[in-house]
């Protein structure tokens, strides 16, 4: 009985620590995806403002910066860092345009990292991304959010990337934050906030 | 007195705190963007990492004036000729002591040579305020590697610029201070 009573102390206490996602059951996941898949048929376009945090295991204070993405389905993209320093990449008609503190070039969309993200950005925005074949999906819910783990399949994309997490909040169907965990455990998180949903976006926007 | 030391220092990475800098890399034509980080480990050793603006990491090592040490490397940038260049060139960049073989000076700046061995350097200092401003880095009296400083402080250099005088490769660095 004693033991009985540990055991449940131990379950509750250890649930503060841990046991914040639990898994979606399949007809969960199931309803989740369809859900998402749907509504983001409807996304035209997306901006939204977003941090991201840099974590290296070696070091004292994580690496911050802050910027600007902008989509406008079916494929073009803008991915705009403001601060602390100047960066600004946009993939367009099968090319990638950077400008990098005033310094332009382009390149042909065939760089794998590029590609990733692209893929990634873009996916995450029209649901596509849970249907890629190169990752495996779990399903994960807590009291405000659905997330989806991406895991890579082949082992030549698991050096690159160890897993890939996106958070829905409950009540929406865009990513409000990514988190990815590299080969060697260190983690790059982003946080999108303001996020608008077809909106307008001036051409500008899409031109270096 | 002014030149009467016996050993110059470059102090610019000998803190213990994080280095970040915005790095622009040319090597020939690949025109490499991202974040590097530099972190003195102990007495003798760097911790340098690279990372791409999205954050992955591109290279992490380890490096002293005698010893390498690789901890990651995106498959990529897995180049034996990448490898060593970085590792050469930070092994310079990161060295801290310089014996002084001879002193001079010119209208703006104090000039200290050091050999070792068969390499030569030029210190640069400001004689306004006594900061680094460049180091030449020659071998078998060929000019090799150019440092150039930007600082307010001499523990923290604002910017740098390293440029190979042989070799088509450029690297630039900014401090970004926005870490947290």
């Amino acid at each position: 009985m004693i033991k009985n009573i540990a055991f449940g102390a131990f379950l509750l206490v250890s649930s503060f620590f841990f046991a914040q996602n639990t898994a979606m059951t399949g007809a969960e996941a199931k309803a989740f995806v369809t859900k998402v898949s749907s509504e983001t048929k409807e996304i035209k376009t997306l901006q939204s403002d977003f941090t991201q945090t840099k974590k290296m295991d070696f070091l004292d204070k994580s690496i911050i910066t802050y910027g600007k993405m902008s989509l406008k389905t079916p494929n073009i993209l803008s991915w705009k860092y403001t601060k602390p320093y100047q960066y600004s990449i946009v993939f367009k008609d099968n090319k990638i345009f950077i400008n990098d503190q005033g310094k332009k070039s382009s390149v042909d969309a065939k760089s794998k990292t590029f590609e990733k993200i692209n893929k990634l950005i873009v996916g995450s925005s029209n649901g596509k991304m849970f249907n890629d074949p190169e990752f495996t999906v779990t399903y994960f819910k807590n009291s405000n959010y659905n997330i989806a783990k991406f895991t890579p399949k082949s082992t030549q994309l698991l050096k690159y990337i160890k897993q890939i997490e996106l958070s829905f909040p409950k009540n929406q169907t865009t990513v409000s934050q990514v988190n990815m965990t590299e080969a060697s455990g260190d983690t790059t998180n982003i946080v999108f906030k303001n996020t608008k949903i077809n909106a307008p976006i001036p051409a500008s926007e899409f031109s270096l | 007195m002014p030149n009467s030391e016996k050993i110059v220092e470059n102090l610019y990475f000998s803190s213990n705190e994080d280095y970040v800098y915005k790095c622009q890399m040319d090597i020939y034509k690949n025109h490499v963007s991202g974040i590097l980080i530099i972190k003195k480990i102990n007495e003798n050793t760097h911790r340098v990492a690279l990372t791409s603006d999205f954050g992955n990491k591109l290279i992490d090592f380890e490096v002293s004036d005698n010893d390498f040490k690789l901890n990651y490397v995106l498959p990529d940038l897995d180049k034996k000729i990448v490898i060593n260049f970085l590792k050469n060139d930070f092994q310079q960049l990161l060295k801290q002591k310089y014996p002084v073989s001879e002193s001079f000076e010119n209208e703006n700046s104090k000039i200290y040579l050091s050999k070792i061995d068969k390499e030569t350097y030029y210190l640069f200092f400001n004689k306004e305020n006594d900061l680094l401003k460049q180091i030449i880095y020659t071998k078998n009296n060929k000019e090799k590697i150019d440092f150039t400083f930007d600082a307010k402080k001499h523990i923290f250099a604002d910017s740098l610029n390293l440029q190979h005088k042989d070799f088509k490769i450029n690297i630039k660095l900014f401090q970004i201070t926005e870490t947290e």
